[in-house]
């Protein structure tokens, strides 16, 4: 190994904190002062925070500064960014924040980390990139927006992240939360869209999502409910919507 | 420069004035895409818009009005392994996009092992990591197709195993591999500081090692003086107030020596009113200006 790379393991290994006391002497030999080993921890932990403050604002809020920073300190130790793009770094804080030891659920923080990174996925995804199309019927095709995502929710958590700080204690508290929720989130000019879905219309989307046909997708969506009342949803709910656009394919084949 | 390697990567941008530029950061974009305020030319930081967010967008408006120049904290030229592929190509594809006159990163390292640590690094300055920051330039620079410059980082430590001063190295880096420098001159103000170096020997020491023709831009920012070891202050370079005087003096200096040089105001911590760059873009523009080297009248955007 060159002297070169083991420096720089060595003055990595220090700033996360993680340096035996062999290679401390050898970081400090290199004439490494504890004062500039303190300025570049200072500047990397700045850094990772203010990505993932970005990242995850809805987490911030529930956590406070404070809250937030520790959460932070700690999982950047443990899961230091592989790449130097860091709106890419934080894929695994949400799993990372159920271990966490706070005065909030885990399982509500989970759910709220996984909503904000959806947010931030889709917000740096192309606009206005549809799939293929999807025959719906003679004649008749949809085509998806690229950025879709649908995912279930247990909590409020789209209600939660636009909440001022002085609702937020209630909508902590379960008061005025619906129950279990879809939630669509898509790109749109200016940044990401989230939309509430029935059931119906969200398994449809999510069956489409998964590569599966129109018939399918129909069929998975039924759920309990009558056909016509399942399509009046999905049409109000699916087709309305801009992520999705409905085409003509020229194809009359019954 | 290597006449034939400045050709082979000529920019294909609008050209810079060597006049003064503004580091433009995201909560100034919605200011400037309504006013077009009369700003030469901006710098931004193209980690920033390796996405296809709303930053690109607005990118997109900010490059039909402007010149625009790229400034990269990601390469990572100083690592023992070549810069990251991935991230090459974004920053590829984003020079297609935009078109930027100029392209520049730091003569530091901030990757290892496949983790990266963002910050500037420091390398020692040595035959070893000279050779790896030669391989990783001309890398760099061939899956750009594209000059880049390089700028000397502030330093917070004088390591022990270095043999060659900065400046040397720079100036072997650029005489290797075509790359241009780019000049921050807090930054030399500040590694001078904080090694117990007088700043003015250092500046004159830059200019007389670098070649002048190899100093594409120059760069200007605020630093804070924080706590160091024992009874010693530490400077820290965080780009969060307005030049200090000692800076501007080094600053009217370097020009009147380099002559006209791009110029660009950096504020990336507590960062302020637009207003307040604008001026401190006009002091820049005004030394130029006094010592009859700078093309200081300003560009109005179209």
């Amino acid at each position: 190994m060159s002297s070169l790379h083991e420096y720089q393991q060595n003055l990595a290994a220090g700033l996360l904190g993680s340096l035996s006391f062999q290679d401390a002497e050898a970081l400090r030999s290199c004439g490494m002062r504890p004062c500039a080993l303190r300025v570049h921890q200072q500047t990397i932990f700045h850094t990772l925070t203010k990505a993932l403050r970005y990242s995850f604002p809805s987490v911030l809020k529930v956590l406070g500064d404070d809250g937030f920073a520790q959460a932070v300190a700690s999982y950047s130790k443990h899961h230091p960014p592989q790449a130097a793009m860091l709106s890419s770094y934080g894929t695994s804080f949400p799993t990372y924040l159920r271990l966490l030891d706070t005065r909030v659920s885990t399982v509500l923080l989970f759910e709220l980390a996984q909503f904000d990174w959806l947010v931030d996925e889709a917000a740096n995804e192309p606009c206005g990139l549809f799939c293929k199309p999807i025959a719906l019927s003679r004649g008749i095709a949809l085509r998806l927006d690229l950025s879709l995502r649908c995912r279930r929710f247990d909590f409020p958590v789209d209600r939660i992240r636009d909440a001022s700080l002085s609702e937020l204690p209630r909508l902590l508290r379960g008061g005025g939360a619906p129950a279990a929720h879809n939630l669509a989130i898509w790109r749109k000019p200016g940044g990401a869209a989230v939309k509430s879905l029935s059931n119906s219309a969200a398994g449809f989307v999510e069956s489409l999502c998964a590569g599966e046909g129109a018939e399918k997708a129909m069929a998975r969506s039924v759920g309990g409910l009558n056909p016509s009342e399942m399509i009046k949803r999905v049409q109000a709910e699916v087709f309305a919507s801009s992520f999705c656009r409905i085409t003509a394919t020229g194809d009359k084949t019954p | 420069m290597n006449s034939a390697l400045h050709q082979h990567f000529a920019s294909g941008g609008r050209s810079i004035p060597a006049s003064t530029g503004i580091g433009l950061r995201p909560p100034h974009h919605a200011w400037v895409i309504e006013r077009r305020p009369p700003v030469s030319w901006f710098e931004v930081h193209a980690e920033n818009f390796m996405t296809h967010g709303v930053l690109v967008d607005e990118l997109d408006s900010i490059a039909l009005k402007y010149p625009l120049s790229l400034h990269c904290v990601g390469l990572s030229v100083g690592s023992v392994a070549p810069p990251e592929k991935t991230h090459l190509h974004r920053l590829r594809e984003l020079v297609a996009r935009c078109n930027p006159d100029l392209i520049s990163d730091h003569l530091a390292w901030n990757a290892v092992d496949g983790m990266h640590l963002p910050d500037l690094l420091p390398l020692p300055y040595t035959e070893e990591a000279l050779q790896v920051v030669i391989r990783n330039v001309h890398y760099a620079q061939d899956v750009l197709r594209r000059q880049i410059l390089l700028e000397n980082p502030s330093r917070y430590t004088n390591l022990a195993h270095s043999t060659l001063s900065e400046a040397e190295f720079l100036a072997e880096v650029a005489l290797q591999t075509g790359c241009g420098v780019l000049l921050d001159v807090n930054n030399l103000y500040v590694s001078a500081r904080n090694q117990d170096s007088d700043p003015n020997r250092a500046l004159t020491h830059f200019l007389g090692t670098v070649s002048a023709q190899c100093i594409g831009e120059i760069h200007l920012a605020g630093h804070t003086i924080a706590e160091g070891d024992g009874t010693r202050e530490l400077l820290v370079d965080d780009h969060g107030s307005r030049v200090c005087p000692d800076v501007w003096g080094l600053y009217g200096e370097a020009v009147a020596i380099l002559g006209p040089v791009p110029t660009v105001i950096e504020w990336d911590n507590r960062i302020p009113i637009f207003s307040v760059l604008e001026e401190e873009a006009s002091i820049a523009d005004s030394l130029m200006t006094a010592l009859g080297v700078g093309e200081a009248a300003r560009v109005v955007a179209a």
